[in-house]
């Protein structure tokens, strides 16, 4: 029987998430990951990768708690196996802090990260101009490793990888039955949505090695994340910004930020700037479409997975399991490749 | 006034800055001298993981544990100084496991944020179905030990590279006060049959993505015979093995082996990690700390001697030597006296030594008062029970084996 033909556009975290999980899902399906840039030249690659999240406007809570426990629970099993380091992922303890008490205190995924709990008085005094603040154990993830690491995983499942630029899903109708759309901030030109735009992070790598725990202000604008072998600190979020390149004015505010934060940081060696551009969307798009094609009655199947923002890393194996759902789905109405419509 | 204090481990250095901050500008003409035949970052104190953590339980000995919350709330305070990275001190979570029930231990309010792990928690750890977690303190003795001797010399106290083999031959030299802090050989000096090495060996590994220590307890083995992984700030000291009467400061293949299987076995993702060098070393171990005053002849003088324990400088240690000061102004007028401490045999305790003092108070100080200008009537002071107290590091803690009882 003919293997239905896959492609999944985007070497993203999202791209190779939810490349891997329909290969080693579904053998049926012959699964080809395209994409232009691929690590270390994504927006994931330089992402801190601490699973956080706050909540989407307009998708079921349900859903998104699904999202987060999903990709936790695989992380977590990473992060427990010898796999851990070649993987880039590993547990990390810390505090998010609020200069003023949220609405609410206890978030929905309090109960997936480990050891939640709220911040002592005596633990406050140490964050003058913060009232409130949060405790717990959650999973770091770097892409730099993760992604290398992924693409292997992909590739013993059969996937194949290919570097092409892609100008519209359309040119790939003709050789794929169905296309798993994961182009993040590309998302914009590849499908004309026009939701898509960039929030652009600024962050330093700074060489720190006693700095144990992260720190982030709920503003998320200050924060450090103590990596694998240097802490991410940050950032910036600058809607609609498209420079590349790094500012270092805003390096120096960075840092006066997060020294604010943990003095000691300023005993800490800076590495080097980077700039990501986040695919920015008031809520990922995780679903279906049949795409017409140019010139021809024929219709393509599409599940999009894209729009994650800043929590690409921290949803990224939930959502591509719930775009691995959709994709069953269609495999399963549209029957053999032969039959589509 | 010319103070020698034996020993350059951390007990020795943190002693002699003790020394120099409550006396340099009380004393005249004070000197202090250090003598020691190895230095950082050959020590005990080096090879250590530099981790403070006292045993499980007190035992009912309330006052260890509120000695060792002063000298944690002092090591915190300095946590926040632009000093700190420079000492090797910062800030770790972890977690302490145990294989059954156990109750709370008696540190439970020292440290940060301590609270009991969760049921999603234990499950990362089979076979242990009990813990807690809190946030610690770290000191590594290979950064905190070369601040200490910057620290020292730059304030002028010499050191010596030197193996006392007497004190006669520190108070033949002209030494007026001589502070013991050889740790586990102190026998070398006057012998001691309750002190006894405690080997333990650990294994260095490069395994930066470690942030949290894990730290087991098993009923069935003795403490610190049960694995604990403790990253540090370049590399993580993987261990454990408490030997109670090893001299032996070589390698064994036999305890690496153990070591690293059993941490395997609890950290998955250790297993590429790599090993980069593996230590042995000789945990101080006595029933009791030692702190005691002597009356030992030598020659024409009467030495007497005073033990103490110094470890970090704890703020209570600044307080024993206000105790010193008024035996010294006492004995000013008799000449020169000679003082021999007897032997600090607690390496590495966060145990202030004042609380040791107030103790049995009565005998020594109350003696002294009446006894001066002539003979000084040798008085013991006996200190609390060694090992409740540890700074855990690689190993190099101690066991009070009959008194610990309880969980371990």
């Amino acid at each position: 029987m003919k293997r239905v033909k896959v492609v999944v556009v985007g070497a993203g975290v999202i791209g190779f998430s939810t490349a891997v999980c329909i290969a080693e899902s579904l053998p049926l399906c012959a699964v080809t990951l395209v994409a232009d840039r691929f690590s270390p030249d994504t927006t994931s690659d330089g992402a801190a990768g601490i699973m956080i999240v706050s909540k989407y406007p307009d998708i079921d809570l349900e859903r998104q708690k699904r999202w987060f426990k999903d990709s936790f629970d695989h992380l977590l099993a990473i992060a427990q196996s010898d796999q851990a380091p070649e993987a880039g992922v590993m547990l990390s303890s810390g505090c998010e802090i609020f200069r003023t008490v949220p609405a609410e205190t206890v978030p929905f995924w309090a109960d997936v990260v480990h050891g939640f709990r709220f911040l002592t008085e005596s633990e406050l005094k140490r964050f003058p101009e913060h009232c409130f603040g949060q405790a717990f154990t959650t999973i770091k993830c770097e892409c730099s490793a993760y992604l290398p690491w992924l693409e292997k995983r992909f590739r013993r499942a059969g996937g194949k990888v290919q570097q092409s630029h892609v100008n519209h899903l359309q040119e790939l109708a003709g050789t794929y039955d169905l296309i798993v759309n994961c182009s993040g901030l590309g998302a914009w030109s590849l499908v004309g949505d026009q939701q898509v735009h960039p929030v652009r992070g600024q962050v330093l790598k700074v060489q720190a090695p006693w700095i144990k725990h992260f720190i982030g202000d709920a503003d998320g604008l200050t924060y450090f994340y103590p990596g694998v072998h240097c802490l991410t600190v940050g950032g910036t979020r600058q809607e609609g910004d498209r420079r590349l390149e790094a500012d270092p004015a805003e390096s120096e505010d960075i840092l006066r930020r997060c020294c604010l934060l943990e003095p000691s940081l300023a005993k800490g060696k800076v590495l080097g700037e980077w700039v990501g551009l986040r695919p920015g969307r008031r809520n990922p798009r995780v679903e279906r479409e049949v795409l017409g094609t140019q010139g021809s009655a024929r219709r393509v199947h599409v599940v999009h997975n894209y729009g994650h923002g800043g929590r690409g890393v921290t949803l990224a194996w939930g959502t591509a399991l719930d775009a691995l759902g959709l994709v069953k789905q269609i495999i399963n109405e549209t029957g053999p490749p032969e039959a589509r419509l | 006034m010319r103070v020698a204090v034996i020993g350059a481990g951390v007990i020795g250095l943190s002693t002699a800055k003790c020394i120099y901050e409550q006396y340099h500008l009380t004393q005249g003409n004070l000197t202090i001298e250090v003598y020691a035949d190895r230095f950082t970052p050959l020590t005990t104190s080096d090879g250590a993981a530099g981790f403070w953590q006292p045993y499980l339980y007190d035992n009912g000995r309330t006052e260890e544990t509120k000695w060792n919350k002063e000298t944690f709330d002092y090591l915190l305070s300095v946590l926040s100084s632009p000093e700190s990275v420079k000492m090797g001190i910062f800030l770790q979570s972890g977690y302490n496991l145990c294989s059954d029930y156990a109750p709370e231990p008696s540190f439970k309010d020292i440290v940060l944020g301590f609270r009991h792990l969760t049921k999603r928690e234990l499950e990362m750890f089979p076979g242990y179905n009990h813990g807690w977690f809190n946030t610690a303190l770290m000191i590594e003795g290979k950064t905190y030990l070369p601040w200490l001797m910057d620290w020292l010399q730059s304030r002028g106290v010499m050191f010596y590279q030197k193996k006392i083999e007497s004190f006669k031959e520190l108070a033949d030299a002209g030494v007026d006060i001589i502070i013991n802090c050889s740790g586990v050989r102190s026998g070398d000096l006057q012998p001691d049959p309750q002190l006894t090495p405690g080997r333990g060996q650990i294994i260095k590994v490069d395994a930066p993505w470690l942030k949290h220590w894990i730290l087991t307890h098993n009923k069935r083995s003795s403490t610190y015979n049960s694995p604990y992984i403790i990253p540090g700030s370049r590399l993580v000291t993987v261990g454990g093995v408490f030997q109670v009467g090893n001299w032996s400061e070589a390698n064994n293949s036999i305890d690496h082996k153990k070591i690293w299987e059993e941490a395997c076995h609890l950290e998955p993702s250790l297993k590429h990690a790599r090993i980069v060098e593996d230590w042995a070393g000789l945990r101080p171990v006595r029933t009791t700390v030692r702190l005691q005053r002597e009356k030992i002849s030598c020659g024409q003088n009467d030495i007497e001697g005073e033990g103490l324990h110094s470890v970090l400088p704890s703020s209570r240690s600044s307080h024993t030597f206000l105790e010193f000061s008024s035996v010294l102004g006492a004995r000013a007028g008799a000449g020169d006296p000679c003082w021999a401490l007897g032997p600090a045999h607690h390496l590495l305790t966060p145990l202030p030594l004042a609380g040791l003092l107030e103790a049995p108070a009565g005998g020594l100080y109350g003696q002294r008062a009446g006894g001066h200008g002539g003979q000084q009537a040798a008085a013991a002071v006996h200190g609390e029970e060694a090992g409740e107290d540890q700074k855990r590091d690689g190993g190099e803690s101690q066991q009070p084996a009959p008194a610990q009882g309880g969980h371990h």
